[in-house]
């Protein structure tokens, strides 16, 4: 996604830059004009001032000390072009325009690098909240895979043992051999998994079924929801739901959501952890996913702000995994709403638009399974 | 000698359990399998063989860890092997002062775990010979009359049977007697022999009368 916001506002720019560059060299030739032809003692180009503050949107640092220099030089240049009547209050004339000139052109440079320093503070923060909830995933990944590489290491032992009996035992061997394939494989799907979680690709959108996004979610945080004891149910769309949709930027979506849903859960007595997930159609062509919890809920004041950047009550929160499903969510044309329970906890809705087509033969087969 | 031993296996994990199992069938151990700790206290389980339990650290209800913890309460005393997924260091030793055989990560070498498993399996045939022994004795000890119990008392702590009269206030014939009792019911060869089931027996903590 970051890459191909990018590409899109480069391509952007050029077009606002040229528009942009066109209205800085009209207003210079007016100024220059206008300074160049008024009395000496009229500080026209004090104006100059108006190009410096229209190129701080536009530029970036060496653009606006360019562009300033060049201020500078015309000021200086229709300070000798005009005619003299008073060549001492010309002087200061153009020596207070020059000042203001140098002065806007400091403040000018002093915000962007401000504004420069906030925005790479912004790319961080994202990064490290993808991080981190992609952290929490893989902690229980880990887990996962070590599995299945453990019984395939002691199967691969057995194996071995059986075969250098005094008589070899070819059939338990075998046995074992098989339950050596048939774990690395297990484990090979779960790295396949995750890889497909790590990619930080533009939007490949494709068709799928959103219940295979949720089963996956619901999968690689089942360690998760069984080492905290939560009671999790799934009243899941006896139909595909299909949606057109970036497969890891909507597992972001349900995973955030799941995440989140836990994490709010844990707080409770362990009899009130409960996570219920729904998946359905919603009337005009559009998919639902309902995730609701028995945990803390949003404040009715609070609800205005949970998909703010930087806003979190969690401790040790980015305030960013709301605000990152939110964008996912608007950028699939979709919406998303959360609202406080009656009887306690959150509940947020994620709603999709509905995609015609048929489902690819990899979500046939992820439905067999 | 190995059809009497047993090894326990619990797992959530029904992959590790088939494998564990197969490994172990392939050195000619016995093995039984849970799926939860709860399974495993709900099954039969006999005191009397040589058996150590081979434990997830991480399942879902019950952690091994936790149980480990309640064996006693549950008058369970075998040698505990943990095996986890991602155990770090100050969960390994805690599990060994808590008294583990041994602590592995998985995946894990099989001659690790065979050679806790052998250790663990040894610990326990000792724990069931002392515990047999100590009822044995019990038992002998049990036969003996006060008065015989009470030269015991004072010859395991060395006195001299002159000594011992006094004490108890009786001829020295008689402590004699009693001595050579004790020394038959307690089917003790000789004074050290008698000493260390003494020892056994803690009698030494015992009141004298």
């Amino acid at each position: 996604m970051a890459i191909a916001t990018r590409t899109f506002r480069t391509r952007n720019l050029t077009k606002k830059a040229f528009a942009l560059r066109c209205l800085l060299l009209i207003v210079i030739i007016a100024i220059f004009i206008f300074d160049t032809l008024s009395k000496l003692e009229i500080a026209a180009a004090v104006f100059y001032i108006v190009v410096i503050l229209i190129g701080s949107r536009g530029f970036s640092r060496s653009g606006i000390v360019a562009l300033s220099s060049i201020c500078f030089a015309l000021t200086v240049i229709s300070f000798f072009a005009t005619k003299t009547d008073d060549l001492q209050t010309g002087l200061a004339n153009t020596l207070i325009a020059l000042m203001a000139l140098a002065l806007t052109t400091y403040i000018v440079i002093w915000a962007k690098t401000a504004e420069q320093n906030a925005i790479s503070a912004i790319e961080r923060l994202n990064r490290v909240a993808r991080i981190q909830s992609l952290g929490e995933l893989i902690a229980s990944i880990g887990h996962e895979i070590n599995q299945p590489l453990a019984a395939a290491t002691v199967s691969a032992d057995a194996c071995r043992n059986w075969l250098y009996r005094d008589r070899p035992d070819i059939e338990r061997a075998k046995a074992a051999l098989e339950r050596v394939t048939r774990e690395t494989s297990r484990a090979a799907a779960v790295i396949e998994r995750i890889r497909s979680l790590s990619k930080n690709e533009a939007p490949n959108k494709e068709l799928f079924d959103l219940n295979t996004i949720v089963a996956e979610t619901l999968e690689l945080s089942a360690q998760q929801i069984d080492a905290i004891g939560i009671h999790l149910e799934w009243d899941r769309a006896d139909h595909p739901l299909i949606i057109e949709a970036d497969h890891v930027q909507m597992m972001q979506v349900t995973s955030n959501l799941i995440l989140n849903a836990i994490a709010a859960v844990k707080t409770q007595e362990p009899t009130n952890r409960f996570i219920s997930v729904t998946t359905r159609r919603d009337g005009n062509h559009k998919v639902c996913l309902i995730i609701t919890d028995t945990g803390c809920g949003i404040a009715e004041n609070d609800l205005a702000h949970i998909f703010d950047a930087f806003w979190t009550k969690r401790e040790g929160g980015t305030g960013l995994g709301l605000t990152l499903v939110r964008a996912i969510v608007e950028a699939h044309k979709g919406i998303i709403e959360a609202r406080h329970n009656p009887h306690g906890g959150a509940s947020f809705k994620v709603l999709l638009p509905e995609a015609h087509q048929k489902p690819t033969n990899a979500d046939k087969e992820a439905k067999n399974e | 000698m190995n059809e009497q031993k047993l090894v326990y296996i619990i797992d959530d994990e029904a992959g590790i359990r088939e494998a564990l199992e197969d490994l172990l069938a392939s050195v000619n151990l016995k093995t039984q399998t849970f799926g939860s700790v709860e399974e495993f206290l709900a099954a039969d389980r006999n005191a009397s063989t040589p058996s150590c339990l081979v434990l997830d650290v991480r399942m879902p209800g019950q952690s091994g860890m936790d149980f480990h913890d309640q064996m006693r309460e549950f008058g369970i005393d075998i040698p505990v092997i943990f095996i986890t997924g991602h155990g770090d260091i100050p969960m390994s030793v805690t599990a060994m002062k808590r008294g583990a055989v041994d602590f592995l990560p998985k995946p894990f070498r099989d001659q690790d775990l065979l050679e806790a498993i052998n250790r663990g399996l040894t610990l326990s045939a000792k724990q069931i010979e002392l515990k047999s022994s100590l009822i044995r004795l019990r038992k002998l000890y049990s036969l003996l009359n006060v008065g015989e119990k009470a030269v015991m008392g004072y010859v395991v702590r060395g006195f001299l049977n002159k000594q011992i009269a006094a004490e108890l206030n009786v001829s020295e014939i008689t402590v004699k007697v009693r001595r050579s009792n004790v020394m038959q019911k307690m089917k003790a060869k000789s004074l050290a022999d008698l000493v260390k089931i003494a020892e056994v027996l803690d009698l030494g903590n015992a009141p004298t009368f």
